[in-house]
């Protein structure tokens, strides 16, 4: 709340002394005193706190261990990658909504080595997707602008341009199941959805550094990159379940294994709430609700 | 989860055809995943579970709670909302790591345990942990953390009003020596301090109502009954409160960051004169997994 005023900072230092047992707390659940009584609710206001801890946004407080890497203001911190290169000792984050689109790290001091914007003039990242090769001389990550990108790794762990593979949204058409709501929030069954971009996600690249695959969250797909190819394009997309979150491959290489966020497709069986151009299963008394789980912002 | 998909699954796919050829059911908004030898491990962020795939069959063999460690009273089950999204394996101990968006908290589970068992600490990190890696040479997990310790400063103006508003987080990582048995004892009990766990009486003291008591309109117990039906709250989305009640004497607001005060926002202004004002309620979280910022 109020940043000027700060109310009582000091905690309640006797809270410390009723915790109990942790192992047993976790095993069994809380064990309950006899005669319980309640106590005052901490009250602080949200930012650095004269004992070193932060207040975030909804009244939990923040004492990170170990050691933290500043990436800095305007910066969501989605998802990190370590560099196989042991050597360099680096890793990558995918950022989003900052001016850049990776930030490269040492993974031993903390500093922060590179703030990498793709070919000079792309900041945007994703909220999942990043993934070095396996021999940790390319980096492949999501971009919200449509696009997988190829950036050559140094063996500092330092990032130059490569390639951008667009990997551009589907045009859907709405269905009208039987069990479909007569209208749903903004797409109307029977409508054309038009996203802008396909929300590249998870990414992953095969143990022979060959392919790369990415996981297409609004397209509802999986996809397949030639790394191979002189100028390496989109290939092969087919669909898996609902709005694809993060994709791994098991390691003999054979088979990838795809989480669905969104669930399985639904069937015409099913009571239909209509996402960004999706059908989902859902529950009937839910369409009333604005359903945008992964689609808001 | 009311609202939202009732079905959560992955999709197993071979990659030598391109084609799907199981689909395993799930808990709820699988996200992050990580093997553990023939297991796939899915972290289902929506159950606040750990679903356990053996993978030559493709059917979940165990289920593993990793729910909060406090209960409403009077329910069996944990407290809903650790939101698991990430997971680390180290083979080599039978350990995962797995990251509690909500709990900023890393779960360090005992795969080889009994399910209800698994969890054996935690350790804290910053605001909103979004992806966790195991540096196995180096015995450190590395963690993404979205919103890290969240927004210090701010640097951008609304109608010349410098405010403090979404999408300023301050997106940190943390690089954590792996924790012993010891320290992370310590660790745990620091994350429950964190997450006001430990407020233990607060949480029992509340419960033990019966449906015999008489109606009032707040019971003074959970299990009481109450003469309210509906409760409708009325947030600003992309708002803070002081963004637009941060003028209201009541309140504990900061007038001068009122960008959209009582001359722009008379309706908001005239509910709080007769319902409760909220100046101390806060629901930061966007759809995990998902693209919104705090405060959304």
């Amino acid at each position: 709340m109020s940043r000027t005023k700060i109310r009582k900072a000091t905690r309640n230092k006797s809270r410390i002394n009723r915790l109990r047992p942790l192992a047993g707390l976790l095993a069994t659940g809380l064990s309950i005193p006899a005669f319980a009584q309640s106590v005052p609710f901490p009250t602080y206001s949200t930012g650095a706190q004269p004992n070193g801890s932060f207040v975030v946004s909804d009244g939990q407080i923040i004492t990170p261990a170990g050691t933290q890497v500043d990436l800095g203001i305007r910066v969501r911190a989605k998802a990190v990658a370590l560099n196989p290169n042991a050597k360099s000792h680096t890793a990558a984050v995918l950022t989003l909504g900052a001016t850049q689109a990776v930030e490269v790290f040492d993974t031993v001091t903390g500093d922060v080595l590179q703030n990498y914007i793709a070919f000079g003039s792309d900041p945007s990242g994703s909220y999942s997707g990043i993934t070095y090769s396996p021999d940790g001389k390319y980096l492949i990550f999501s971009q919200d602008s449509s696009n997988v990108t190829i950036a050559i790794v140094s063996a500092e762990g330092l990032l130059t341009d490569n390639a951008q593979v667009s990997v551009p949204p589907n045009n859907s058409f709405i269905k009208c199941f039987p069990n479909s709501p007569p209208a749903a929030y903004a797409n109307p069954c029977g409508s054309f959805y038009s996203p802008k971009t396909s929300y590249p996600g998870g990414v992953a690249i095969s143990q022979d550094g060959k392919s790369a695959y990415a996981l297409l969250n609004q397209n509802d797909t999986l996809t397949k990159i030639d790394l191979t190819a002189k100028t390496p394009t989109q290939g092969l997309q087919i669909r898996v379940g609902n709005a694809p979150h993060s994709i791994v491959i098991s390691s003999n290489g054979t088979t990838a294994y795809v989480s669905n966020e969104g669930g399985r497709a639904a069937t015409e069986a099913d009571f239909q709430i209509n996402s960004a151009g999706t059908e989902i299963v859902g529950r009937p008394g839910d369409w009333r609700r604005d359903y945008r789980f992964r689609f808001c912002g | 989860m009311i609202g939202a998909a009732i079905t959560g699954s992955v999709s197993v796919v071979d990659l030598a055809s391109m084609k799907v050829t199981a689909n395993i059911s799930t808990g709820l908004h699988p996200t992050g995943m990580a093997f553990y030898g023939g297991y796939l491990l899915v972290a289902n962020t929506y159950s606040d579970t750990i679903s356990v795939v053996d993978t030559t069959t493709n059917e979940v063999k165990r289920t593993i709670s990793v729910g909060l460690p406090i209960k409403v009273p009077g329910q069996r089950q944990a407290a809903y909302g650790a939101a698991p999204d990430s997971i680390a394996v180290d083979a080599a101990t039978g350990l995962a790591y797995v990251a509690l968006y909500n709990a900023n908290a890393i779960a360090v589970v005992n795969l080889n345990a009994p399910p209800k068992r698994a969890v054996v600490g935690m350790i804290p990190v910053a605001y909103a942990p979004s992806s966790v890696v195991l540096d196995k040479a180096n015995n450190k997990l590395i963690v993404a953390n979205d919103k890290g310790v969240g927004t210090l400063y701010s640097f951008e103006t609304d109608y010349k009003v410098t405010d403090y508003n979404t999408h300023q987080d301050n997106g940190t990582v943390s690089i954590i020596p792996l924790p012993n048995s010891i320290t992370l004892t310590a660790m745990t009990s620091q994350v429950f301090e964190n997450n006001h766990w430990d407020l233990t009486e607060n949480i029992q003291s509340a419960g033990g109502g019966t449906q015999d008591t008489q109606a009032v309109a707040i019971p003074a117990k959970i299990g009481d009954p109450s003469l309210i039906k509906h409760v409708f709250m009325i947030i600003r989305e992309n708002r803070t409160y002081d963004q637009v009640l941060g003028d209201v004497p009541a309140g504990n607001g900061d007038s001068s960051l009122a960008v959209f005060g009582g001359k722009d926002t008379p309706n908001a202004h005239n509910l709080i004169k007769r319902f409760p004002l909220f100046d101390n309620f806060y629901d930061p979280r966007p759809p995990i997994g998902g693209r919104s910022p705090v405060d959304h």
